[in-house]
């Protein structure tokens, strides 16, 4: 069987124009990634003395680590005369100025309003926050228990548990992780590409005419379709972590740094209700594995459509309207937990499912959507795998006339 | 080994493809002749059972084929007609994937694939990918495959299709050695490719068994239906139109023609032997005319 994966592998994806496509939808994916740093991040500025980026370096190294008082009081002791000196709008707009960081008042209040005293807030005030959640949903629990409502019971038992106890004790960088959070170009190209390198799998034994001899293969009935699958999965997988890898490596690369990775996943403004109390790593390893998991019943569904046709253009045209209609039915349902965890392509844009803490009432236990969303495409990509087996030609003359 | 068709038929709605076909078949070539359509690759697709036929039994040493179920098919080479295979292996990939498929060993399958490349004269071109190769070298390929699990019978579907005449002879002579001690089917609507080298022909038109025997045996079938005609070029366009020509050659203003037919077209037609090109059109032909009496 190995043997045959291998084959299949090599048939259906090692070829030059998946390759060529491979290399031109990475190099599309970091200069993407590249603009984004450009577009959005302040530290672009060089390396000049009185850059942002110099500056904010310099800082940071003083400021990092765990969040004490004295570190706050010296960052407050800079930042306020700074505020003072510019909130009538009056002060020197100079850009030489001798007696400031980066030649400008203002531009020394935004450095340090943006990189440190915002970010620093925000870390600093989160665990009173999330403390006040995890009480109000203990409080609920307690009243739903009077009420009976054993399910919101459960639920606000739930929330408790995931948000009693957070924190964000250390200071750190979280520009890059934030962008690289909320960036979502990658999953096109992933999609793409492996569109791209399905849609073949069955159909080019068709336009080869091999369909004809793998029928009289021994090993060419189920036991390719079965090889197939697999190196499809293979594929999908590979393809989907390579983009999440080269998404990190990008940001990394772009940004030049990979500091922020140990902060945990609510650090981040977009995540502060996230469903998951992990680290920006931890994070990033889980996305990967739900994106994974996306493409792959994604690509099943593929696989299956593709199969019942003689050659790759109109399979391609439906496969690419399912894939459209995921996407679309995805953003207009993003209000509705069920469309969400039945959506495969909500795995592939996991923000959706792990940025905000939601539940799906299953048997009457709350289940994150998150989690209902992976185990739900795990069993319909399994079962897709499964019909696309037992619907592909079987290889023998017993089979093919019992089937009379 | 003896393979047995008993009344096999396949029915696409209303139209037999193939009816009540009945043979016997042991160790040897058997051409298996006919027009287009006239039911080549479905009486093949079903004895290799990728067509499932609607009645009739298919045995191998009197073993019912549906009985054998897997077991049959590493008893078959097969070559289909007009095999692309997969354009960016490289030929030697290509035949250790067939050997990955056809369940053989690794390293039984480098010693099969280099010794029948060796055979077929394609050992120079095994690095070469299947894209690049001739129309020739690629059905050598589709032989080579085919007998990659040593067979016991070869199922060939227009083998020579697309080929020039020197690649043809080539192709032919592979096919007998390829045979000692196998069966080997070969369809085609190509009379020279069988005649030198058939034991026995299948004749075949419109699903339906005409004529099974040895080429000249069925050359005395039509002895006497077979004329030379010399005629001028009016009356050669005439009897074109009118008869079964199968050879028309100029010399001097003269044609010579050879016509196919019962009985004498004109009286000054001379009979002539038979050859098995004569004997597909006689009985494949379609609907004759009338003789005239004005030639």
């Amino acid at each position: 069987m190995i043997r045959l994966i291998r084959y299949e592998f090599i048939k259906q994806f090692c070829k030059r124009s998946i390759l060529a496509l491979f290399v031109v939808f990475s190099l599309a994916n970091l200069f993407k990634i590249y603009g984004e740093y450009k577009s959005y991040s302040f530290l672009t500025d060089g390396n000049g003395e009185r850059s942002w980026h110099t500056l904010h370096w310099q800082l940071y190294e003083e400021y990092r680590g765990e969040i004490t008082p004295e570190k706050v009081e010296r960052l407050l002791a800079a930042y306020q005369p700074l505020v003072e000196a510019t909130s009538d709008m009056t002060a020197s707009t100079a850009t030489d100025d001798p007696n400031t960081m980066t030649g400008n008042l203002y531009s020394d209040r935004n450095l340090l309003d943006k990189y440190f005293v915002t970010p620093m807030q925000y870390f600093y005030e989160y665990s009173g926050q999330s403390e006040q959640v995890a009480n109000r949903a203990r409080q609920s629990a307690a009243l739903y228990g009077e009420r009976g409502a054993v399910y919101q019971q459960r639920e606000s038992g739930a929330i408790y548990n995931l948000y009693a106890g957070r924190t964000i004790p250390a200071f750190a960088y979280r520009e890059m992780c934030n962008y690289y959070l909320n960036y979502d170009f990658s999953i096109i190209l992933t999609l793409l590409l492996c569109l791209y390198g399905i849609i073949g799998t069955f159909v080019s034994e068709r336009e080869t005419q091999m369909d004809m001899l793998l029928l009289v293969s021994p090993n060419g009935g189920r036991k390719t379709t079965l090889a197939k699958i697999l190196a499809a999965t293979l594929f999908l997988l590979l393809t989907s972590l390579w983009f999440s890898l080269l998404d990190l490596i990008g940001f990394a690369v772009s940004f030049q740094t990979l500091e922020g990775l140990t902060l945990p996943v609510f650090a981040i403004p977009n995540f502060a209700e996230a469903s998951v109390n992990i680290s920006i790593f931890q994070y990033v390893l889980l996305s990967a594995a739900l994106k994974c998991a996306g493409a792959w019943v994604i690509g099943m569904l593929w696989l299956l459509i593709s199969m019942f046709w003689k050659n790759a253009l109109l399979p391609f045209v439906i496969n690419f309207a399912l894939c459209m209609a995921l996407i679309v039915s995805g953003a207009a349902c993003a209000y509705s937990n069920f469309s969400k965890v039945l959506n495969p392509y909500s795995l592939l844009t996991n923000r959706v499912l792990l940025g905000k803490t939601e539940f799906v009432n299953l048997g009457g236990f709350p289940i994150l959507t998150w989690q209902a969303a992976i185990w739900f495409a795990l069993i319909a990509g399994l079962a897709v795998a499964v019909m696309i087996y037992f619907l592909s030609a079987e290889n023998c003359h017993r089979c093919v006339w019992r089937a009379k | 080994m003896e393979i047995t068709f008993e009344s096999v038929s396949k029915q696409y709605r209303s139209k037999y493809a193939l009816k009540n076909f009945t043979a016997t078949l042991s160790e040897g070539v058997y051409g298996l002749l006919g027009e287009n359509g006239a039911g080549k690759t479905t009486l093949i697709n079903t004895f290799v059972g990728i067509l499932r036929g609607d009645s009739g039994t298919i045995r191998v040493d009197g073993q019912d084929v549906r009985t054998l179920g897997k077991a049959f098919l590493p008893q078959i080479g097969y070559m289909p007609q007009y095999p692309i295979f997969y354009r960016d292996f490289t030929v030697k990939d290509f035949l250790l994937y067939m050997c990955a498929l056809k369940d053989i060993p690794t390293r039984e399958a480098q010693d099969r694939v280099s010794e029948l490349l060796a055979t077929v004269n394609l050992t120079d071109a095994q690095d070469k990918k299947i894209g690049a190769l001739s129309g020739g070298m690629r059905q050598r390929v589709g032989i080579v495959q085919a007998m990659l699990s040593d067979p016991k019978i070869l199922i060939l579907d227009e083998p020579t299709a697309g080929l020039d005449p020197s690649e043809r002879i080539r192709f032919r002579n592979l096919i007998s050695r390829f045979a000692q001690g196998r069966t080997i089917l070969l369809a085609t609507h190509i009379v020279s490719d069988v005649e030198c080298i058939a034991r026995e022909i299948l004749l075949l038109k419109q699903g339906t068994l005409l004529m099974q025997g040895t080429p000249a045996a069925l050359e005395r079938n039509i002895e006497g239906k077979v004329w030379n005609v010399t005629a001028g070029a009016e009356s050669a366009a005439l009897l074109t139109d009118m008869y079964c020509v199968s050879n028309m050659k100029q010399e001097g203003g003269q044609f010579t023609l050879r016509i196919v037919e019962d009985g004498s077209p004109i009286k000054t037609a001379q009979p002539v032997q038979p050859n098995l090109e004569d004997v597909f059109l006689y009985y494949c032909r379609g609907e004759r005319h009338d003789t005239p009496d004005t030639v």
